[in-house]
């Protein structure tokens, strides 16, 4: 083999693994993009788990959409954290004025299996179901103006009965079990059924005093005296206990700083959507609007399941 | 030309991947390392995507340079050449060849059954080398 064509064979080799090499490159940046993971999501020491807005069991799959914590993602995310050596502290980020009571025992359930330091750190509200999350942390903190406590149940509705009188629309009512229409907002409640629906939620608010009793390590006749459902602001939730620390961001950090021995290192653990996901969502979303139509939407009557009961 | 020996195959193949590899790897370094330092989660979304698009550019290496050469650097060292009838200039059958690369189903079948036909082979051809009428030999005819 001629020399000119020797080195005619190394110069393709060397621009094939030069293209290799830019691909690989240009391909790695976009990682987060094809998995919806954080490409910075590995490194840190720290996770930062942010449970922001209305906390429901499932997420809300629109392109555009968002107000919705989900305790499925994020109890996902507090068990990835959980599981990975370089994370030695979770913090939850916090402004969530409540939700779904079964969805915030949920995240707090995950919260408390973990065998690492865990911090709430409540930004402008950690109300009812936000608070239930938070009082399962090892360490609360929020900031002197922050809405938290509203310990609580509530599952208020629109009566419409009224209404359908005034323009002679009647109820038709068709039921097999008597309580089975319990709640619904076309007719009044009876004072047997008003027994029955408070009888439940007294007994989720049961539910809601307790963790918060085990959580805190509190006397029950103190919680049960402060659980009217009042919110407190963070200075008057600090004196009643139901706070550790008042502060922000630099506080979250002095107290893991300390319980570690570390300096803390922020790295995010949140869902983020992948491309495919985003586009699937969206499709899904427009298919369903054709199929059902929003006429179906606006009047069909809404099952048990889909009661608001909110903590 | 002669079939070249199954240990000559496999020791540049070893080589072309290691080379690959290690190119890949450098560019996904800083996303992969902290994960192999943790534990490597066998269904963590980063490290498929990571071994996808490494298996991409593997089939892109021998594809380029099967087509150009006859030769990728592993099969240089080990004096192997890829021939075959109307292959000169055309990166089809080499993409053929390296479809056992592509990281989906079915083609990761083909991991395991394309090596397996080369015991049952007289030239010591893999299936998919059969598919794409050409054959790895220890000496091109002049």
């Amino acid at each position: 083999m001629t020399k000119k064509v020797k080195r005619s064979r190394w110069v393709t080799i060397g621009i094939t693994l030069l293209v290799v090499w830019f691909l690989a490159f240009v391909l790695s940046g976009f990682t987060g993009v094809f998995t919806g993971e954080s490409g910075d999501g590995f490194s840190g020491n720290v996770a930062l788990i942010p449970v922001k807005g209305v906390i429901l069991g499932e997420s809300d799959d629109s392109l555009f959409g968002g107000g919705i914590a989900s305790s499925e993602e994020i109890v996902e995310q507090i068990e990835k954290a959980a599981r990975k050596d370089n994370i030695k502290a979770i913090v939850l980020e916090i402004n969530s004025p409540g939700g779904s009571a079964v969805a915030s025992d949920e995240i707090a359930h995950a919260l408390k299996k973990v065998n690492k330091t865990t911090v709430a750190w409540i930004r402008e509200v950690g109300a009812s179901g936000g608070y239930w999350v938070a009082s399962a942390s090892d360490h609360i903190i929020a900031n002197r103006m922050s809405i938290t406590g509203s310990i609580g149940v509530i599952a208020s509705y629109l009566e419409f009965s009224g209404l359908l009188e005034r323009y002679n629309v009647t109820y038709q009512r068709m039921v097999a079990g008597k309580y089975k229409d319990l709640g619904t907002p076309y007719k009044k409640l009876t004072p047997e059924e008003a027994e029955l629906f408070q009888r439940a939620l007294d007994r989720l608010r049961d539910y809601f005093v307790d963790e918060i009793v085990r959580n805190r390590n509190m006397d029950e006749d103190y919680v049960n005296k402060i659980a009217t459902g009042m919110f407190y602001v963070g200075d008057e939730a600090y004196e009643l206990g139901l706070v550790d620390e008042l502060g922000g961001k630099d506080e979250v950090i002095a107290y893991i700083e300390r319980q570690e021995q570390i300096d803390v290192d922020f790295v995010d653990y949140k869902p983020k959507k992948g491309f495919s996901e985003l586009f699937g969502g969206v499709m899904g979303e427009q298919s369903f609007h054709v199929g059902k139509g929003i006429g179906h939407a606006l009047t069909s009557q809404k099952p048990i399941s889909q009661w608001n009961i909110l903590t | 030309m002669n079939s070249p020996l199954v240990w000559k195959r496999f020791a540049a193949f070893v080589i072309d991947f290691l080379i690959v590899f290690m190119i890949v790897y450098t560019a996904f370094a800083d996303i992969l390392t902290p994960i192999v330092q943790s534990g490597i989660d066998k269904a963590d979304p980063v490290f498929l995507y990571f071994f996808a698009v490494f298996s991409l550019l593997l089939l892109l290496y021998f594809v380029t340079l099967e087509k150009k050469l006859g030769q990728s650097i592993g099969k240089i060292f080990m004096n192997l050449f890829v021939v075959g009838k109307k292959v000169d200039g055309r990166s089809f059958p080499h993409l053929i060849r390296g479809a056992f690369l592509i990281p989906f189903f079915p083609f990761q079948l083909l991991l395991i059954l394309d090596p397996l036909f080369m015991m049952f082979t007289k030239n010591n051809q893999r299936l998919m080398e059969i598919f794409s009428k050409t054959t790895t030999v220890s000496r091109r005819a002049s």
